[in-house]
């Protein structure tokens, strides 16, 4: 087994709203190991970039706070490390691709000068030139075209494949340890997608770091994860390695989602006109049900489900696998 | 096939060429380029250092060798609103950097800390903002005493307000946006985030306001020369328009006309260039 970098525990993120107090993120749990991707997957609001920016420690506070749990990156809780030594591990360490590469670029700098800035900050033995260069050996590293001349250039004048290229470049420039990429995709178009994928795995073969893949894409999922965790309503509802989680779903809401894939076969069955979906709503975090949070929505759901008997829990079932469902499926 | 390469332009090198390419922004820039000139080297005494000479008789009218004609006694119009050109600049200078500072400083902080800061800083605008501008300028050159340094400082304290707003409301706006959260995440402080980040993209709201601060700071300089509270001593245009009360009555309209029409011509450039200035620095506006 690889080395474990990354051990989230018990995870409580809560923000204040004027209509009272949410919880995005409840109890979750999961580790991230050298060199595999994990996935978190979930729909809008599901709390998987809140999870992703507490990891960072970058939940704005107020509204946000952490209420309970541990982050535990190479052994020491992050959560209690002082602000100052923080600013040492963001971007060095542990780095972050956010989802709109129009946006997350400084419009006035050129691209050059947003990674010297990442260098400036975290490898500050390196000289001007030192940096210089590394800047345009990172934009080569990422498959930008002549990028002594890219290097020079403003956000603006770059498509966004190429801008999101530039904020790998900048988030790998110190080679961290983990790679959190929230939503990396969403704003490219399909081939694009393809292409920016394929980097980060090879990138991450080239240097071995984990990555935290946060989407709601399954396709990507499937293309680029080792492991997942479905994330439903603020919680972990499913966890398994790739290939098990789509071959052999256990909580009905993975299979929904599976289900919902548009797919190019239709030999299956005669009613194959409509794709499935999954019926119902997300129940607002302000007014969650009794017992499980999926209830409303779930085919199998059952007395036990709405009852008395309180939230599932997080089981193990089989080997290397969680769900949280009092009715796993066979 | 080949593409013609183009050289990247930075966002000042854009509106340097979109100013460049106005034939009335050229022009302002050269008037005002002119009246720095001449405030320098009337300030380094190369010219109109002998302002105070009487050079002719009183109330000499306009002629060949003296322009404007000569004052009560029997000083050159020209030098004076030529040394008058040197107080103006000074001030527009001297209070523009006043506002800059204090309006960029308690703008940033209030925008970015919110909160609390925020708060006091807010009410602390409001307050200055509610005194009537004229008034304020008024007890702080009573308090302070008569004089040029009066002027600086009534001028510096009271016209910040405008700048903190723009900029506390930018600000405001910037923190949230994803670049500030991207330099978070590479392990940049509030410092670097203030003054290498949100700064640089705010900084035409900055220069646009120097600009119509500049002629602002003239314009009040002269209103407070007039009513007596500034300058004192070396001629303002204030104080000539002052004079020309009583010297209207004998026909004298030549020291009214001189120092209104330099008073005009550089508000009047730094007026449409501080337009220009925004058409070209303003990506909002920019394709108009």
């Amino acid at each position: 087994m690889a080395e474990k970098i990354l051990d989230v525990q018990d995870l409580v993120v809560e923000f204040k709203t004027d209509r009272g107090v949410i919880t995005a993120v409840n109890g979750v749990n999961f580790e991230v190991y050298k060199g595999k991707t994990l996935g978190i997957v979930g729909e809008s609001g599901s709390g998987k970039s809140v999870t992703a920016l507490s990891v960072m420690r970058l939940i704005p506070n107020p509204p946000g706070r952490v209420a309970n749990g541990q982050i535990c990156y190479r052994g020491e809780n992050v959560l209690d490390i002082p602000i100052d030594k923080m600013r040492t591990i963001r971007g060095n360490k542990i780095a972050m691709i956010f989802q709109e590469p129009m946006t997350s670029l400084n419009p006035v700098f050129t691209v050059g000068n947003q990674i010297e800035e990442v260098l400036k900050l975290h490898q500050t033995e390196l000289s001007r030139d030192e940096r210089a260069k590394k800047s345009i050996e990172m934009l080569r590293l990422v498959g930008i075209p002549s990028p002594e001349k890219r290097v020079r250039e403003y956000p603006h004048q770059m498509s966004g494949g190429m801008r999101q290229r530039v904020m790998i470049a900048m988030s790998l420039a110190c080679e961290p340890d983990i790679l959190i990429a929230d939503e990396p995709t969403t704003a490219l178009d399909v081939t694009i997608q393809a292409q920016i994928l394929e980097l980060m795995k090879k990138l991450q073969n080239e240097m071995g770091m984990g990555i935290i893949m946060i989407t709601h894409d399954l396709g990507v999922v499937a293309e680029t994860c080792d492991d997942v965790a479905v994330m439903y309503c603020g919680q972990i509802v499913e966890k398994a390695d790739v290939k098990t989680l789509f071959t052999d779903p256990k909580h009905p809401y993975t299979k929904g989602l599976i289900e919902s894939i548009p797919s190019f076969d239709s030999t299956a069955g005669e009613e194959k006109d409509r794709l499935p979906t999954i019926e119902g709503m997300v129940p607002s975090l302000f007014d969650l049900p009794e017992g499980c949070n999926f209830q409303n929505r779930c085919k199998v759901a059952s007395e036990k489900c709405r009852g008395t008997h309180g939230e599932p829990k997080l089981e193990a079932v089989g080997s290397e696998r969680m769900v949280r469902c009092f009715h796993p499926l066979t | 096939m080949s593409v013609k390469e183009q050289e990247s332009k930075s966002l000042w090198n854009h509106a340097w060429d979109s100013l460049k390419s106005d034939k009335m922004t050229v022009f302002s820039m050269g008037i005002v380029g002119f009246y720095a000139l001449i405030a320098l080297l009337s300030f380094s005494g190369v010219i109109v250092s002998d302002w105070a000479k009487e050079v002719g008789d009183s109330y000499g009218a306009p002629s060949s060798e003296h322009l404007f004609g000569l004052d009560i006694f029997g000083r050159s119009v020209v030098a004076k609103t030529a040394k008058a050109t040197e107080i103006a600049m000074s001030v527009g200078l001297i209070t523009g950097l006043f506002t800059v500072v204090i309006g960029v400083t308690l703008g940033s902080l209030a925008g970015y800390f919110g909160g609390k800061i925020d708060e006091f800083l807010v009410w602390f605008y409001t307050t200055v903002s509610s005194i009537p501008q004229i008034m304020l300028l008024i007890s702080i050159a009573f308090i302070a005493g008569k004089g040029l340094f009066t002027v600086y400082l009534s001028l510096g304290l009271t016209s910040w307000t405008g700048l903190f707003r723009l900029i506390r409301g930018e600000f405001i706006r910037h923190k949230n946006r994803e670049y500030v959260q991207a330099a978070t995440a590479i392990g940049g402080g509030d410092t670097r985030k203030i003054f290498k980040h949100i700064l640089p993209n705010v900084l035409h709201i900055v220069i646009i306001n120097f600009s119509l601060q500049f002629q602002f700071a003239i314009k009040s300089e002269v209103i407070l020369s007039y009513l007596g509270l500034g300058v004192q001593g070396v001629p303002s245009w204030g104080t000539m328009i002052n004079d020309a009360k009583l010297e209207l009555a004998r026909g004298v309209w030549w020291q009214l006309g001189a120092a209104t029409a330099a008073m005009m011509v550089v508000v009047l450039a730094f007026n449409i260039l501080g337009d220009s200035l925004r058409d070209a620095l303003d990506p909002k506006l920019k394709g108009k």
